[in-house]
């Protein structure tokens, strides 16, 4: 049936609309957010480094600022979901829509990380002594034990190729692992 | 020909009339089932993505110092720029919505087109990271070929990087060609302050694809 036909009542809404005032203050707010998750990142280590003689700040706190970080990403997406998205003025059942969705998202990270983090490590040296095959040559393919892997000669650590020096070597004649050892 | 039914005349302004679809009772029960659906769609978008989140997680939690590392090396200012890109087109979509909601067809025209070129500057701005990556040999997988200093495993980190972001970036292709579809329509009049569904809609999905990246850009960018 086509929605010209004039069977049908002509539809009548009543919107409900964001004021422009509050759209830029949700921008604001999370442009403040951004910028403040990337100050915690770039900036505090080596403030702290400069003024406080911590060591290393990066590393020290890193699960610190990893968790101010994540936590400022997360009152990012309350704001979109909240304000822009409108379901703080949404009706009951999409409220409850969205809020199981995330609750069953949260079940994914529960079980995993249960699992995940209750292993214990198979990177050490008893573990490889008892349980790794016999054709086990390199360590750093066990999860948990990262290995450097030092810039090829004729590359800056950032990758780039150095003066003097092409692309001109094949990366099938080097192993990557292989430079670890 | 339109008949002066199908006409409905707001200010200065003519909207091509909205009857409700027959199989439902009201404009507000139609809008109401519409928006429920787009819900349930983008819950399947969230799970989708969070499938990815969890496999971030994992591998950020097997290898720690590889994902430092990699993290390190990743450009945070271009990430940043994209980020402010997306929280303006954002806005951008919040006005055009509001302008729709208001029978306001020029500004709601202009709103649209200028989230949709927001959306374009963001592509610009993944072109340049991905063409970047390449040049040094960061591809994807087994073909991960970089020539500086890395820890080993690093191929698990940006091949979780290019799946996650390229995923991302196919949602923003996706909700441009909608925004554009809408601004369209709405310069014909299609939307007004009693039907405006379709314009609602692509808002709710911009701004997941919005809120998606709120997460991508610290995982990626800022997380050490």
């Amino acid at each position: 049936m086509s929605e010209h036909d004039h069977h049908l009542v002509e539809a009548k809404h009543e919107p409900h609309a964001i004021s422009v005032k509050a759209a830029f203050g949700v921008t604001f707010l999370l442009l403040a957010f951004t910028v403040f998750n990337v100050f915690v990142s770039v900036c505090v280590p080596h403030l702290l480094e400069k003024f406080l003689n911590v060591h290393n700040a990066a590393a020290e706190y890193s699960t610190v600022f990893n968790i101010v970080i994540m936590g400022g990403a997360t009152v990012c997406g309350m704001l979109v979901v909240g304000l822009f998205m409108h379901i703080i003025a949404d009706t009951p059942v999409n409220r409850l829509t969205f809020i199981s969705g995330t609750i069953f998202l949260g079940f994914f990270f529960l079980f995993i990380l249960s699992d995940t983090m209750t292993r214990r490590t198979t990177a050490t040296p008893e573990f490889i002594k008892d349980y790794a095959p016999a054709d086990f040559k390199r360590s750093s393919e066990l999860p948990g034990k990262a290995v450097l892997i030092p810039a090829k000669a004729g590359y800056a650590p950032n990758g780039e190729a150095l003066e003097g020096h092409g692309h001109g070597s094949s990366h099938d004649e080097h192993g990557h692992e292989g430079h670890a050892h | 020909m339109a008949t002066e039914k199908q006409i409905t005349k707001i200010g200065n302004d003519f909207f091509k009339t909205r009857f409700v679809a027959h199989h439902f009772a009201t404009a507000d029960q139609e809008f109401d089932a519409c928006k429920f659906g787009m819900w349930m769609f983008l819950l399947t978008e969230i799970m989708l993505f969070g499938g990815l989140f969890v496999a971030w997680v994992i591998y950020r939690l097997w290898y720690p110092e590889t994902f430092k590392h990699c993290a390190s090396i990743m450009d945070w200012k271009l990430g940043l720029v994209n980020t402010c890109i997306l929280i303006v087109s954002s806005l951008t979509m919040s006005l055009a919505i509001r302008a729709v909601k208001m029978s306001d067809k020029k500004t709601a025209v202009k709103m649209l087109l200028a989230t949709v070129l927001c959306g374009a500057g963001f592509l610009v701005v993944k072109y340049f990271e991905y063409a970047h990556k390449f040049h040094l040999g960061i591809f994807p997988g087994s073909n991960f070929s970089f020539d500086g200093d890395h820890y080993s495993n690093a191929h698990l980190f940006f091949s979780l990087y290019f799946v996650m972001t390229a995923t991302h970036v196919f949602h923003v292709i996706i909700g441009m060609t909608a925004i554009l579809w809408c601004s369209y329509r709405a310069s014909r009049g299609h939307f007004y302050k009693d039907y405006y569904t379709p314009v609602e809609l692509t808002g709710m999905y911009w701004h997941l694809v919005e809120l998606i990246w709120i997460f991508l850009f610290p995982m990626f960018y800022l997380i050490k």
